[in-house]
C-alpha cells in the first residue's frame, strides 16, 4: 500500500476540520508533511519523507488519525490549543483509567498537556479510548 | 546470584582487584533511571514530581527510587525510563536538526527517542529494527514520545542500504548482554564463549555496512551492554583496521575504565584506549561500552 502525501487543498481541508471539531488553532500542524495510507494519517518531517532504504517501511513519524478519529499519539503531540478540560492530577489519573470526572471540554489536559479525547457522561466526562 | 565459573574467570582476569567491588555491584538491584523528553517538557517543569536526583553526564536525566513507569507524565510521554549509563551513546553522537542518522539496531527506541529529542524532531532519523515484536514496541514508543523526525524500516542491519549517506549512525549492536546481570540474570545464565563469538561475528557485519553507510567525515558511535572484549574492543579494532576509521575521546562526568589494548593474545590498535567501558560499580549502573568511530 502506498503513502499519498496531501496536497495544501486536502491538507487546508483536513485542518478545517480538526479546528471545527477540536478547537486547535493555526499552526498546530506547521512543519510536518501529512502522508495517508489504509486510512491512517501520519504527520511526519518533509527530510524524513525523503528517505529511500532497500527496506520495507513500517512507519512515518507520528500516527496523526486513524479511521478518521486523532490518535492518543497525535492529540498529545499536536492538540496543545484545542477546546480543554483542565483535570487535577488526581482527575487525570481518574479520566485514563476511563472514569469519569467532572468538566466539559473536547480534550482532557493536565497542566499543559493534551491527554485524550473526552466526551460527555452524565455530568461530567469520561475518555473517549482514541487509538 | 549464583555466576558461572566460566564468567568469574572473565571478569576476574578483566578486572583484577576490582572483581570484589564489581561483584558487590552486581549483586545489588539497579537504580532506576528516567529522562525528560523535551519534546513535550523541559526538566525544571517535572522538579519536584519525583523524588529524584540529576545523572550528572546527561541534561535532564536522573536516578529515582520511585515508581515513575505508572505515573502519569510517562502516560503523557514527558519522561522516558532509560538505563542511566546507556543514555551515553545518544550523547556521545551528539545529532543536530539537520543531520541525516541512522539507528542500525533501534527497537525498542530508547535511544531513538533520545536522539529525536536532541534533534528537536528535526532533521530524520531512520530507525531499523529486524524483529518485528520489537518494532510494534518501537513504534508504540516513537508515538508516546511524540517524534515525527523518523522513519520505522525493518531489515537485517547488515543488509540496509540507503540512497544517500548518513552524517551519524547508531549501532547499539545485539550483544552477550552480560551488562545488564544486576536487572536480568537470565543475561548472566546464557553466556558462554560461543555466543560472544556468535556475537562478535554479527557485530563485524553491522559495522562493516555501517562503515558504508556513513558519509565522509561522519561518526559512527558503537555500543554495547556487554563486557566481551571480543565483541568490543576486538569490533572497534576490527572497523579501524578494515575501513580506516579512527576513534574520537568520549569525555563527561562519568567514572570508566578505557577500552583493553590486549587480551588473551590478541594486541589491539591504540585507538581502542578512546574507548569507554562501564562497569555497574563505577557510577551504579548497569554495564556499558561505546566507542566513537570517525570516517
Amino acid at each position: 500500500m502506498r503513502w499519498e502525501i496531501l496536497n495544501s487543498r486536502e491538507r487546508k481541508k483536513l485542518f478545517q476540520r480538526l479546528s471545527a471539531e477540536y478547537g486547535i488553532s493555526g499552526g498546530a500542524l506547521d512543519g510536518v508533511e501529512l502522508a495517508v495510507r489504509g486510512g491512517e494519517v501520519w504527520a511526519v518531517t518533509r527530510d524524513a519523507l525523503s528517505v529511500e532504504v532497500n527496506a520495507i517501511v513500517e512507519s512515518f513519524g507520528l500516527k496523526l488519525m486513524r479511521g478518521g478519529i486523532p490518535t492518543v499519539a497525535g492529540i498529545q503531540a499536536f492538540f496543545a490549543t484545542a477546546d480543554r478540560t483542565s483535570l487535577s492530577a488526581v482527575e487525570a489519573r481518574d479520566f485514563i483509567d476511563g472514569k469519569t470526572v467532572p468538566g466539559d471540554g473536547k480534550i482532557a489536559f493536565h497542566g499543559s498537556s493534551p491527554i485524550d479525547l473526552a466526551e460527555g457522561a452524565g455530568s461530567g466526562l469520561i475518555r473517549r479510548m482514541s487509538r | 546470584m549464583q555466576i558461572k565459573p566460566e564468567i568469574a574467570d572473565y571478569m576476574g582476569e578483566l578486572l583484577g582487584p576490582e572483581y570484589g567491588t564489581f561483584m558487590e555491584y552486581a549483586q545489588k538491584p539497579q537504580s532506576k533511571s528516567f529522562r525528560v523528553n523535551t519534546l513535550k517538557a523541559d526538566a525544571t517543569a517535572l522538579e519536584g514530581v519525583f523524588k529524584a536526583e540529576k545523572v550528572p553526564w546527561c541534561d535532564g536525566a536522573f536516578f529515582t527510587e520511585d515508581d515513575v513507569g505508572e505515573s502519569i507524565e510517562h502516560f503523557l510521554g514527558l519522561i522516558y525510563v532509560q538505563e542511566a549509563a546507556s543514555m551515553l551513546a545518544a550523547t556521545a553522537l551528539s545529532p543536530s536538526e539537520g543531520d541525516r542518522v541512522l539507528d542500525m539496531c533501534a527497537a525498542p527506541g530508547s535511544k531513538t527517542t533520545q536522539m529525536a529529542a536532541l534533534m528537536g524532531n528535526g532533521g530524520c532519523i531512520v530507525a531499523n529494527d529486524v524483529d518485528s515484536r520489537r518494532l510494534k514496541v518501537l513504534r508504540f514508543n516513537l508515538n508516546r514520545m511524540g517524534v515525527y523526525n523518523t522513519v520505522v524500516t525493518k531489515s537485517e542491519g547488515a543488509r540496509l542500504k540507503s540512497k544517500a549517506k548518513f552524517d551519524k549512525i547508531l549501532l547499539d549492536a545485539p550483544c552477550s548482554n552480560l551488562g545488564q546481570l544486576r536487572e536480568n540474570q537470565d543475561a548472566a545464565g546464557m553466556w558462554n564463549r560461543s555466543l560472544v563469538a556468535k556475537c562478535s561475528k554479527l557485530q563485524k557485519r553491522l559495522v562493516d555496512n555501517a562503515a558504508g553507510l556513513v558519509r565522509d567525515g561522519g561518526a559512527i558511535v558503537y555500543s554495547t551492554c556487554t563486557f566481551s572484549v571480543e565483541e568490543n574492543e576486538e569490533v572497534v579494532d576490527y572497523a579501524v583496521e578494515r575501513h580506516g576509521l579512527t576513534v574520537e575521546p568520549i569525555t563527561g562526568s562519568f567514572r570508566h575504565h578505557p577500552g583493553v589494548s590486549s587480551w588473551r593474545g590478541a594486541s589491539f590498535c591504540h585507538d581502542v584506549e578512546n574507548t569507554v567501558r562501564i562497569y555497574p560499580h563505577e557510577n551504579d549502573t548497569a554495564g556499558f561500552y561505546l566507542a566513537k568511530l570517525v570516517k
